[in-house]
């Protein structure tokens, strides 16, 4: 379903993102507010008493607030069966963050 | 090195940069610009641990160190010493944000990669620990291999240790830093971010969350519009309620002053010029520095607590439907205070027609500048009865004009984004900081900073305006036993009654038309024109000079003249530095002439209508 959908209060995942329905500029700020796939999000508050107005989620820790044009799209999941892998470490393929291991990492 | 050490404050927006910047350097703060664009460069004096005096410089907030905006792009350019007029830093302060770890520390290791001596500081600690976080700093200096220090700079705690930490780089030079993930891409950078944030967070407990119980209202549907017009109006209410008391004492000194000055001088040109043009006029302004403090006051509440971000979420919905941007909500507020400033934060919104919009629209938001030609204009004309329980129907008024101003404003953007700046609205993008209580010296830091502004121009513009006016309204003299006023025969009055040709129609007088010309300069110097064409007026009748500006307003004009008169100020571009400044952010004159058209005529016909209007009822 899309963030837009979500119902408030609901916790679920960030599935999937279509980042060529965003302008490079806008898909750079939602990477930058930690929008991306494994990203636990949560529909907090929505503006206006009818239709779209603005939506503010928490990604991760931060608070965001967006239009409905980019809660659509992003795509999330609910529900325990199928929570994607977290999404440090095993989903970049680095590993712990031992100080000794992280310069080999350049 | 001859030069002082030079130590840069690097972080995210909302990290609390400003707060620990105004913790360290107190008042010793300087403002500038950086050369050949319009960013401002803020920096101020630290003495480190050992003595030494430091430079620190506040640079502006950014999520990472590929710029979406010049404000950006000057952080960027900083880091990597390449910014025109700035020296490589040498040591860094990366201020990361306690309480939202895995997004702040990205960017922290995205910039530790430049090598630079830098500090890690976890601000907030006191948030973190509220969010019910149980942070090790150690862990992460270990993990990270530079030093880290805990702070809450709105309660300078933990600035003794950060200070020691930097004596500490500055002194050893350049440490060895390890690489942590040069050459990494964005998402695996982030990952080892999260690990870092796994590792600083020892324990993390369920906790009451107060940004999100306060949000709850704040944010509602119903309740968040209401609390929104409800702080609005208190502040309106507030810019009247509590400023009497001090606009008495200030009326006091100045009429103190204008006595001893009449002791001191003997009848003539000095005497006029020095009690009529200079203590009159300048008087007449200063006495509202206390009202422009309370507006300030209330707007850098709203801000430093967290709140503006949310009033800009309510107001989206509103603001797309006339196509702008929710950002574009925050450079309009600040306009409330100021237009300089708002026209100037628009550099936050990117996109180039959003940007221009605003930037168009800006002036028609209510400055503090209008207030003191509210204020007498109010004060003389609408009576000073309540209309409700705590509702005054001069605040009503005052609230009124307010929203004129904004109802104006939209419709502009409606039209200007169907004409002149057509295109798609970039919409809005922002984070929602938690919800912090102000430090009270950084709010009285800011009202200080404000006031010295407000006062340099009432010594500098509002002065030079004054004095000239007075050299026009004081000469030629009428001859002995002519019937003209003084002022009629003036080279003043006579400029005003060219003027008052296209000025009559809507409702304006002579007088009007005299004191907008050097009200161009800036709006509040309507009042003290005001005050220097009526205090020469009077010449020696002494039962005239008793009478306060106020009351010769009211025997002068008609209401449906102040009415109107009130309403031109709604509308009217009236000062220089708006102009300038919508220059210099839209290279060209084209846009700051297009403003100035486009809200004289806006000015004029609704005067216009309001005249003719309140004329026909009767008034």
């Amino acid at each position: 379903m899309h963030l837009h959908q979500l119902p408030l209060g609901q916790p679920a995942y960030i599935d999937r993102i279509a980042w060529d329905r965003l302008s490079p500029g806008e898909a750079q700020r939602l990477r930058e507010f930690g929008v991306e796939e494994g990203a636990s999000v949560e529909a907090l508050h929505r503006a206006g008493l009818f239709g779209r107005g603005a939506l503010a989620c928490r990604i991760g820790r931060m608070t965001v607030a967006m239009r409905h044009v980019h809660a659509d799209a992003i795509h999330v999941r609910t529900g325990a069966e199928d929570l994607p892998r977290p999404i440090p470490a095993a989903a970049s393929g680095i590993a712990s963050p031992s100080p000794e291991q992280a310069p080999s990492l350049s | 090195m001859t030069a002082q050490p030079l130590i840069a404050l690097v972080g995210n927006p909302n990290a609390g940069k400003s707060a620990l910047f105004n913790a360290l350097t107190g008042a010793r703060q300087k403002l500038g610009n950086y050369p050949g664009v319009t960013v401002e460069r803020k920096s101020g004096r630290v003495s480190l641990s050992d003595g030494r005096p430091a430079e620190l410089v506040d640079l502006p907030g950014t999520y990472s160190l590929t710029p979406t905006s010049p404000d950006e792009e000057v952080t960027r350019d900083v880091v990597i010493g390449k910014q025109q007029g700035e020296r490589l830093p040498d040591a860094l302060v990366l201020v990361v944000d306690a309480t939202n770890l895995e997004n702040h520390l990205r960017f922290a290791l995205e910039v530790l990669d430049l090598g630079l001596p830098s500090v890690v500081v976890l601000n907030m600690v006191d948030l973190a620990a509220r969010d019910g976080l149980e942070l090790s700093p150690e862990a992460l200096s270990e993990a990270l291999g530079v030093p880290v220090v805990s702070t809450v700079a709105v309660r300078k705690r933990g600035l003794d240790h950060l200070l020691h930490e930097l004596t500490t780089l500055i002194g050893t030079g350049a440490i060895a830093l390890r690489p942590h993930t040069r050459d990494l891409s964005f998402t695996q950078r982030r990952a080892r971010a999260h690990d870092l944030a796994r590792t600083t967070i020892v324990r993390e407990t369920a906790s009451r969350r107060l940004t999100q119980s306060v949000d709850r209202i704040a944010l509602h549907p119903v309740f968040g519009p209401l609390v929104l017009l409800g702080l609005l109006f208190l502040m309106f209410q507030g810019v009247y309620a509590w400023s009497e008391a001090p606009i008495a004492m200030i009326e006091g000194w100045a009429e103190e002053l204008g006595n001893l000055a009449t002791s001191l001088t003997s009848e003539g040109y000095f005497r006029s010029f020095l009690v009529d043009g200079v203590i009159n006029g300048v008087g007449s302004v200063v006495v509202f520095l206390p009202q422009i403090l309370i507006l300030f006051f209330f707007i850098l509440m709203l801000e430093a607590t967290g709140y503006m971000t949310r009033a800009a979420f309510l107001m989206d919905g509103l603001m797309a439907k006339v196509g702008l941007s929710g950002r574009a909500f925050i450079p309009l507020l600040s306009s409330f205070a100021c237009a300089v400033p708002g026209i100037m934060a628009t550099r936050s919104i990117s996109d180039p027609k959003d940007r221009l919009t605003t930037i168009l629209i800006a002036p028609l938001m209510t400055c503090s500048a209008r207030l003191p030609v509210y204020a007498v204009i109010i004060g003389a004309f609408i009576p000073a009865r309540s209309v409700g329980p705590g509702i005054g129907l001069q605040g009503l008024v005052l609230f009124c004009l307010y929203l004129g101003g904004i109802i104006g404003a939209m419709l502009v953007a409606l039209l200007l984004r169907r004409t002149v700046t057509k295109g798609q609205s970039a919409g809005l993008l922002m984070e929602m900081p938690k919800y912090q209580w102000p430090r009270w010296q950084d709010i009285v830091l800011g009202l200080w900073q404000r006031a010295v502004i407000f006062l340099k121009r009432a010594g500098g513009i509002i002065f030079v305006s004054t004095i000239v006016l007075w050299v026009l309204l004081s000469f030629p003299k009428p001859p002995a036993g002519s019937d003209t006023s003084p002022v009629d025969y003036s080279a003043a009055g006579r400029i005003a009654h060219v003027l008052n040709v296209v000025m009559e129609p809507i409702g304006f007088n002579r007088d009007i038309s005299l004191a907008l010309v050097p009200a161009m300069a800036a709006r509040e110097v309507a009042v003290s024109a005001l005050a220097t064409t009526y205090s020469i007026d009077a010449g020696d009748d002494e039962e005239k000079l008793e009478h306060s500006l106020g009351d010769r307003l009211k025997n002068n004009w008609s209401l449906p003249t102040a009415l109107a008169f009130l309403v031109w100020f709604v509308f009217a571009p009236q000062c220089i530095s708006t102009i300038a400044v919508t220059r210099r952010e839209t290279n060209g004159w084209k846009w700051p002439a297009f403003m100035v058209g486009y809200l004289f005529l806006i000015a004029y016909v609704a005067a216009g209508i309001t005249y003719w209007t309140a004329v026909a009822a009767g008034l």
